[in-house]
């Protein structure tokens, strides 16, 4: 990997998004408390926003591009990108081929008090990945209870996509610290209250998976957790901007064709990328 | 401090262990049987496939150099690393004494880290080698430094996976072998340094199931030259020194437990 690798950002771009979104028409809400992932089609330009209604809840995040599911989030590039935790103007990139921008946080409402013990502390980690059912069998939290994979798994089936596509998800409003010589994430009680919301802005045509995490707010054991899930607000937006695309103009830029078919996706033929294949002996 | 007092609320998950196996498989080290070796060449990739039961290890040649390493179970090549699950169970780095974690339902192990001969010389900051997430170079990335792109890890272990009649698909997110670095605590932005392994280092996996294993040397070389050193200092691709790994599979003469244990 390769750990310095700045993109080129439009800011004023999106901070002129970010004031559009606040006066954008709503065009679906939903109030989401139950198990069993919620699939939301985002059109480019529109946005998303995930708003706590009953206190702190852990939402995992993973989108992937509505034509084509297998550009998705790269949780461990956009952490190259962006660093380990999202905020406002934080961009989330997609896999190989095209490694673009999927999505941007136009706005993230969470404050994190510095508290004695926890400095380092952030919310919104890129990186999840342990919501697995043998995390939660492992942790000995309680049975019958659906996992963010198992969530994952089934509204990915209500569109006969299988579940390879899983990768690591990132964690909204979940708060973690960074063991440093471990470099383990410690998961904390999030300071996300009430009203909290982050929005996200589709610099694609973009479906955003969403779960409620059965560890809710983090602040509870795995073994001792009794509480289902916390509701949220999902709302989505008519169009605040046309995205930018990507690359930038004159920006360099791979050919695609070394990777893509002419579907305009992942080649899936057992051969290496056309002309740096002479490299096994 | 206590986890208490910092506010630390979830533990950390403790699959099962049985240790007494790792205690057996340590001690049976001295007569694993070298089998099969292959030198991948410079700035290039390799797949192979490595048995239940047998280790491999990754030897540096001339002297340290960046190995991507994916890990696909043989029998469902949909089952591989899980660079989340690693992260989330065992931190950051890979060394002896650490499981490699496949993906969900199965979550089982998929190998076992039985030796590293790597020893740091340096702990001012956080950063180690053998990194156990951070996925792999792409075109992207050079194309951003030197406007072209050499055979990126990306080519490489595409390339690899091709060897086994695998497509580019099959490719995930890896560990980063003689790698060193680190993401700070505070920032959560990634720390650089230089990897501490000298000619002749080596770490070892054993396989908990059939293996498909291909890594890539990355053209990033050992990490000491840098893409992005300044306006002046750029390193064209082209000019980096890469090094060979030397890949060598033994027969252990043990059989794995299988998945799951009991504690
Ligand atoms: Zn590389």
């Amino acid at each position: 990997m390769d750990t310095q690798h700045p993109r080129p950002m439009d800011r004023d771009f999106y901070v002129q998004a970010r004031e559009a979104a606040t006066a954008a028409q709503v065009v679906e809400q939903v109030d989401f408390d139950e198990p069993g992932a919620f699939l939301l089609d985002l059109g480019a330009g529109e946005t998303a926003s995930i708003e706590l209604l009953s206190g702190a809840q852990i939402v995992n995040l993973l989108p992937f591009n509505t034509a084509d599911p297998d550009e998705r989030l790269w949780a461990h590039e956009t952490c190259l990108l962006e660093g380990l935790w999202l905020t406002r103007y934080s961009r989330l990139w997609g896999t190989m081929a095209r490694f673009r921008p999927l999505l941007t946080i136009l706005e993230d409402t969470v404050v994190t008090p510095r508290r004695p013990g926890e400095m380092g502390a952030h919310h919104h980690p890129v990186y999840g990945g342990a919501g697995t059912p043998a995390s939660w069998k492992w942790a000995g939290g309680r049975e019958g209870t659906l996992t963010t994979w198992e969530q994952f798994a089934a509204a990915l089936a209500t569109r006969a996509l299988p579940t390879t596509l899983i990768k690591d998800n990132a964690c909204l409003f979940q708060k973690t610290r960074l063991d440093a010589p471990a470099q383990r994430l410690d998961i904390l009680a999030s300071d996300a209250v009430t009203g909290d919301r982050v929005t996200l802005f589709a610099e694609v045509d973009v479906t955003l998976m969403l779960a409620l995490s059965p560890y809710v707010d983090g602040a509870s054991a795995t073994a001792d957790i009794d509480e289902s899930p916390r509701p949220v607000r999902i709302t989505r937006t008519t169009a605040v901007a046309q995205p930018l695309g990507w690359p930038y103009p004159d920006m360099g830029y791979p050919d695609l064709a070394l990777y893509l078919d002419e579907t305009g996706t992942r080649a899936t033929e057992a051969v290496p990328t056309p002309g740096r294949e002479a490299i096994l002996s | 401090m206590s986890a208490s007092t910092i506010g630390l609320a979830l533990e950390p998950v403790a699959p099962p262990i049985d240790q007494p196996f790792y205690d057996r498989l340590q001690a049976a080290r001295s007569s694993f049987t070298k089998v099969d070796e292959h030198t991948v060449e410079r700035g290039t990739g390799y797949g192979l496939r490595v048995s239940a039961g047998q280790a491999f290890r990754l030897v540096t040649v001339e002297r340290a150099q960046i190995v991507d390493l994916c890990l696909t179970s043989a029998e469902d090549p949909t089952e591989h690393y899980a660079a989340g699950t690693q992260l989330a169970w065992e931190g950051g780095f890979v060394s002896r004494g650490n499981r490699i974690w496949g993906t969900a339902p199965r979550s089982r192990p998929l190998a076992a880290c039985t030796a590293d001969t790597l020893r740091p010389k340096d702990d001012a900051s956080h950063a180690r080698d053998h990194v156990s997430h951070g996925a792999h170079c792409n075109a992207h990335h050079w194309m951003l430094y030197t406007g072209t792109h050499p055979r990126t890890c990306y080519d490489n272990l595409r390339a690899g996976f091709a060897m086994l009649g695998l497509h580019q698909r099959y490719v995930h997110d890896n560990m980063n072998i003689y790698q060193k670095t680190a993401l700070d605590p505070h920032t959560g932005q990634y720390l650089e340094g230089l990897s501490d392994a000298e000619a002749g280092d080596y770490i070892e996996f054993y396989a908990e199931t059939d293996l498909l294993v291909v890594v890539s040397l990355c053209p990033q070389g050992s990490g000491a030259d840098t893409l992005h050193g300044g306006d002046d200092d750029w390193v064209p691709y082209f000019d980096m020194p890469v090094y060979p790994i030397r890949i060598e599979v033994y027969d252990t003469g043990i059989t794995p437990q299988g998945w799951p244990v009991s504690r």
